[in-house]
């Protein structure tokens, strides 16, 4: 998490279920601020209980009181157990907000379209990523070992994404004279602001001209990505 | 000389208890004879349905024109003693007159009475009788009759040749065995019909066989149209021509219609009842010579979109599911199914877990089944790949302890999913891309072969950059757990990297890239061995 704007974004966990309270797991060993909303008075003392003081019973049917928590500029994460809640959930924060990025789970291909439909930003079929690491475990065991070593195993080897600042050592360099692998890391591929937004990786073989803004996504460990971002941000003049 | 006798048979018993040879050569036998599963029966089993139908034809094509001489020698020496040898082959292996003989002595010396040679040959006798008077022995010993051409009425028992290819294929006798469930319907339906076609042919005698019918002279006329026309035949060689005749009929032509009916109703529903069992049959019969099977135990949400994904890679699987709805879904869906419960050993072993199995995937909604599949299969084979689907935390580590290999927690999954979204929205997406191949970037594995050009060499050796590849890790094999080989992942190894057979190479690239880098591999395998 290099990128500090990005950490300081508040999430909003809608939902402290089954599903949202082990989604809530997962987001608070990578985030600090949330807050969970829930329907039910229960599931909410549940929160409580566990130690998160921002937790509110919310009913969303009324607009006001969502509308209250502030969503704009935040990230809206529908994890309720019910679908169908996830469904009216997400359309309602769609029609009230303009700068949120809305994540919805799903739980099947017909939920991910509609949710689609409506505007989700993200949707993540639940069984879907579940089946297909299942698939991966069976069909490439040794790159789901590599990718496990990544994700899930904190052994400090993660992919990270680093954009790009104003004046740094790479600006006009080319893809070819930068070795990457002395810093002890493998870029795998550059996002760049003036081709569009789309994603390029490294192994199509472009040569590509690095300016301010590209985010690149490296892969390495995290004292070498730190010394990375540290090089990358030496001489940069401020102002 | 009894005494002789007996030593020397004794003597013989425990010599052929301590033969390897002979119990190889029995087993052989008994194996080609007797085991579905042994893989020469098949080619035992065509060439005897082929020994019978030439046999029939020969018989046949006799009745009326003379065959060859060569031909009615080659039915009469070779077919008879094809099948004489295989009778006395299979009266050989039912079971071990050595051991009566080894069990009746050792008892007489135990209890120091003399050894009865009368007991023990009747023993033997008994146990190869109970051979003998088996209804395919029967069969078999009658289908070698018909070689003596002298007695004509032999030749009916050709039919017993026919009869005898059943023993060779599996799904008449499976068609006779259905019926043998329905046995008790079918013995009344048959007597009833007995008693009445007897009752009719008297009746019709009583009316029309004192000269009113000029087609009925005897009894055995009036039986004949009774059963022609109880069974809904009605050839019409024998008409009733007296009024109380035809009443006869009327009613004989109702019953008979509704017998028929009955009959075929009794057919069916035994048929209906033992579809699920047939069907179980045959997908085990299908996928008993697949290797690397993947069981997928249960047919949820998951294992849905599982199987299909599976499918799609290529990969052998087998759906496992005791839902009869879910069992139907996945039929539809065109995957082989097996209605059974993946709890039971009994189903795993039928699958041969030891040997044909890859993976073991408990995906059901029931976190505690799918510990149950686990433990069953854990503790029916030490070395399956066991995947396991689980909810609660607490159960994660009940399936770690029964022994899973793997555990998906879709909760987790996704919880990860969304906050490495949060996180690094464009890592995320490449991730995404390249874990669901949508896009033709990648990461694939390459395992390095011995004698390839990169076995002995160093990762600096091969450019992969220029080759559009990324080399991403190396997974370096350290002592292996039966099947299963263990690795440490060596992540962005450094140039001077030795690489070894056995090696796994995890490498990102385009499809193209990635699959001339594995060509490049096999190639390089066969032109050392050319040079070799």
């Amino acid at each position: 998490m290099f990128d500090i704007s990005k950490e300081k974004r508040e999430i909003i966990l809608f939902g402290y279920g089954k599903l949202g309270h082990r989604v809530y797991e997962m987001l608070s060993t990578y985030f600090s601020k949330i807050t969970v909303v829930e329907q039910s008075d229960t599931l909410i003392d549940d929160a409580k209980a566990h130690g998160i003081a921002r937790s509110f019973s919310v009913d969303y049917k009324h607009d006001q009181e969502l509308i209250d928590l502030g969503l704009e500029n935040k990230i809206l994460f529908c994890a309720m157990d019910e679908m169908a809640l996830n469904i009216f959930l997400v359309l309602s924060l769609k029609s009230m907000t303009r700068n949120s990025t809305i994540i919805s789970f799903s739980t099947s291909a017909e939920n991910t379209r509609k949710l689609k439909f409506i505007g989700a930003d993200k949707v993540i079929d639940i069984y879907e990523a579940s089946a297909n690491r299942i698939v991966d475990i069976i069909t490439r065991p040794a790159v789901t070992r590599v990718l496990d070593e990544i994700i899930f195993v904190d052994n400090g080897i993660s992919l990270e994404e680093i954009e790009i600042p104003p004046n740094s050592f790479l600006e006009d360099k080319h893809l070819s004279e930068v070795d990457f692998k002395a810093f002890g890391l493998i870029l795998v591929g550059i996002t760049d602001r003036e081709m569009g937004d789309d994603f390029i990786f490294v192994s199509r073989g472009i040569d590509h001209k690095f300016d301010e803004g590209d985010i690149l996504v490296l892969l390495g460990e995290s004292q070498d990505l730190d010394r990375f971002y540290k090089k990358l941000h030496e001489g940069v003049v401020h102002g | 000389m009894k005494q002789l006798f007996i030593k020397y048979l004794v003597t013989v018993s425990y010599f052929l208890e301590g033969s390897t040879r002979y119990k190889r050569i029995k087993g052989f036998f008994n194996n080609l004879l007797n085991n579905d599963d042994y893989p020469y029966k098949k080619y035992f089993d065509l060439f005897m349905v082929f020994i019978i139908l030439s046999s029939v034809i020969i018989l046949v094509v006799d009745v009326r024109e003379h065959v060859a001489v060569w031909l009615e020698r080659y039915d009469f020496y070779v077919v008879t003693y094809i099948f004489i040898i295989e009778y006395l082959l299979r009266l050989w292996v039912h079971d071990d007159m050595h051991k009566v003989i080894i069990a009746q002595y050792e008892e007489s010396q135990f209890f120091e009475k003399p050894f009865s040679l009368k007991r023990a040959f009747g023993e033997i006798f008994e146990n190869k009788w109970a051979y003998v008077s088996s209804l395919p022995a029967i069969i078999d010993l009658v289908a070698i009759l018909p070689s003596y051409r002298e007695i004509r009425i032999l030749r009916v028992f050709v039919l017993f040749r026919a009869f005898k290819m059943l023993r060779y294929s599996k799904s008449l006798v499976q068609f006779f065995e259905i019926l043998r469930n329905k046995k008790i319907e079918l013995y009344a339906l048959f007597l009833l019909l007995s008693f009445f076609t007897l009752i009719a042919s008297m009746m019709i005698y009583v009316f029309e066989g004192a000269g009113q019918n000029p087609n009925i002279n005897s009894l055995f006329d009036a039986i004949y149209w009774a059963v022609v026309t109880v069974t809904t035949v009605g050839y019409g060689d024998i008409t009733p021509v007296t009024h109380e005749g035809r009443f006869v009929s009327m009613l004989v032509i109702i019953t008979g219609v509704g017998a028929m009916t009955f009959l075929t109703s009794i057919i069916v529903s035994a048929f209906g009842e033992k579809l699920p069992e047939i069907k179980r049959t045959r997908v085990l019969n299908q996928v008993a010579k697949t290797r690397d099977l993947n069981l997928v135990c249960g047919y949820g949400k998951i294992g849905q979109i599982l199987s299909a994904k599976l499918r799609e890679q290529g990969e052998k699987l087998l759906v496992i599911e005791n839902d009869p709805d879910k069992v139907t879904k996945a039929e539809l869906d065109g995957f082989q199914v097996l209605e059974a419960d993946a709890t039971k050993s009994e189903t795993l072993l039928k699958l041969k877990i030891d040997t044909n199995v890859k993976s073991v995937i408990a995906v059901t909604h029931d976190d505690i089944i799918n510990v149950f599949i686990t433990i069953n299969a854990r503790s029916l084979c030490k070395e399956v790949e066991i995947i396991a689907r689980c909810s609660e935390r607490s159960v994660a580590t009940k399936l770690k302890l029964a022994g899973a290999t793997h555990l998906i927690m879709p909760e987790e999954i996704a919880g990860l999913l969304g906050a490495v979204y949060i996180g690094q929205p464009v890592a995320f997406d490449a991730l995404q891309a390249i874990l669901t191949r949508k896009k033709s970037a990648r990461i694939d594995e390459v395992e390095v072969k011995i004698g390839s050009f990169l076995d002995g060499a160093k990762v600096a050796d091969f450019d992969f950059s220029s080759n559009r590849l990324v080399l991403l890790a190396i997974l370096k094999p350290i002592g292996r757990e039966g099947r299963r080989v263990n690795h440490y992942v060596l992540f962005n190894p450094p140039e001077e990297t030795d690489l070894h057979a056995g090696d796994i190479l995890v490498v990102m690239g385009y499809t193209v890239s990635i699959a001339d880098f594995k060509g490049r591999m096999e190639q390089s395998v066969r032109y050392q061995q050319r040079e070799a």
